[in-house]
């Protein structure tokens, strides 16, 4: 895993490169946490707490249901920490891969799926990715991830933020931007590709 | 690799993809590494999307996270990941698809695709299974290393009394597990018991609990030639008292 995640929540800290590895990392806290290590996932808390709830929060909106979200995501981290594997990728990055599922999960269930489809069907694209982009944009701390989204086409930028960002299927971003499905499918591919290039996610 | 299903790498990894899709996806993932590969490099420039809206939580949450694990039971890191060293090196992406997503459409695929002929006449049952599979995914990772490897072969059959067993084995692997599916109930002084059985006589797998998926593997298939379960008394035999319910041939 690449230190630009590791090192998301370092600003706050004394920039010291003496320090930069003086704490164990977010992978070792994990391996510590699947020994049952509470106090080491207290640590991890504190790390990926703020990533988990941002995505969350961006995914779902309301905030009471964000915070239950989040709490699910981090104790099911504790839960699963078990079974965590570093070659695929890094502590921050499983906690980001269930925070999306979860989150993506609250807002497709059932009825949230009904009102949603309405939802979808009474926006119009351009405030539909507006919102999105603008809420993102304020809170887009990482300037390479923000330099890499401006490296897309209009079209992958706004599908992939509509469908990350938003929360929204494939089906339903095509719907929002007014294009057919296999386009969409093709965006959200390449999209993705280009940026993990340009991100160098290896 | 199938091109229409590969574009759907971008939405897959962006859980942007309708559950109904998502199944038909993760087999095909099972069955293709690159996309596997494609997938877990996508999925982490995802959560680096993630990462830039770093937003912090309420305070309170902290509190009653911490407190909330002191009674959550951890996962048992695999229970079933016995096999030692290197394989695991080699299945990792796949692995993680399987480990993530759903080891039991990965299973039932395995044995839908390349096991046909036993997968037309196991459908119903491994649909059945689907859901203790799922709700214990996390126990079958050597289930899915092992339908990774190139001479897997699968035997399945059915009970005298109802359910069915199939047997997954690896001669390279040198190891085969046991899935039992939908046991008939048994008095609660009586269990199933699984047998590796071969010219020197029984040895017992260890005890299944009546109806669910439960895996049981066998390391080490020299001297095994069949698989048999049978009804004990509760709390096992240590050798086998009754006539199994069910007996095959362990896969070639």
């Amino acid at each position: 895993m690449d230190d630009s995640i590791r090192s998301i929540r370092r600003p706050k800290q004394p920039v010291d490169p003496s320090e930069q590895n003086a704490g164990p990392s977010p992978e070792d806290l994990l391996a510590l946490v699947a020994k049952g290590d509470e106090g080491a996932f207290e640590q991890l808390y504190d790390v990926v707490a703020g990533p988990v709830f941002g995505v969350v929060r961006r995914v779902v909106r309301d905030a009471a249901q964000s915070e239950e979200v989040t709490q699910e995501v981090l104790v099911e981290l504790w839960r699963t920490a078990t079974r965590f594997d570093p070659a695929l990728g890094g502590a921050l990055n499983w906690a980001l891969t269930l925070a999306h599922r979860r989150a993506v999960d609250r807002v497709r269930s059932a009825q949230a799926a009904a009102n949603r489809d309405e939802r979808v069907g009474a926006m119009s694209a351009d405030r539909a990715f507006d919102e999105v982009a603008e809420a993102v944009a304020a809170r887009l701390e990482h300037e390479q991830v923000r330099r890499c989204l401006s490296s897309l086409t209009g079209l992958q930028r706004e599908s992939v933020m509509l469908a990350y960002y938003g929360g929204n299927t494939y089906r339903e971003v095509a719907q929002l931007l007014n294009t057919p499905l296999g386009t969409i499918k093709t965006r959200l591919r390449d999209g993705l590709i280009r940026l993990r290039d340009c991100l160098g996610v290896a | 690799m199938n091109p229409e299903l590969h574009t759907l790498t971008g939405a897959y990894s962006l859980d942007a993809i309708d559950n109904s899709e998502r199944g038909d996806f993760e087999r095909h993932l099972a069955a293709c590494p690159e996309c596997a590969q494609e997938v877990a490099e996508l999925r982490r420039t995802a959560s680096r999307l993630g990462a830039a809206i770093s937003e912090d939580p309420p305070g309170r949450l902290k509190q009653r996270v911490l407190e909330e694990i002191k009674r959550v039971r951890q996962d048992s890191p695999g229970g079933l990941r016995v096999v030692g060293s290197g394989g695991w090196a080699r299945v990792g992406a796949r692995r993680w698809v399987v480990g993530v997503t759903s080891v039991a459409a990965a299973v039932a695929l395995a044995l839908a695709g390349t096991f046909g002929v036993i997968a037309l006449r196991a459908q119903h049952q491994l649909a059945g299974a689907q859901g203790a599979l799922a709700q214990a995914s996390g126990r079958y990772a050597s289930v899915a290393q092992l339908l990774s490897e190139p001479d897997v072969r699968a035997v399945s059959s059915n009970g005298t009394n109802g359910g069915s067993a199939t047997a997954i084995a690896s001669r390279t692997l040198d190891k085969a597990i046991l899935l039992t599916f939908h046991l008939p109930a048994t008095p609660s002084n009586e269990t199933y018991q699984a047998w590796a059985i071969g010219p020197g006589g029984a040895h017992s797998l260890g005890l299944l609990s009546g109806g669910s998926a439960v895996p049981v593997v066998l390391n080490g298939l020299a001297g095994t030639t069949k698989f048999g379960v049978t009804v004990e008394p509760a709390g096992g035999s240590k050798q086998r008292t009754t006539t199994p319910v069910i007996l095959f041939d362990v896969p070639a």
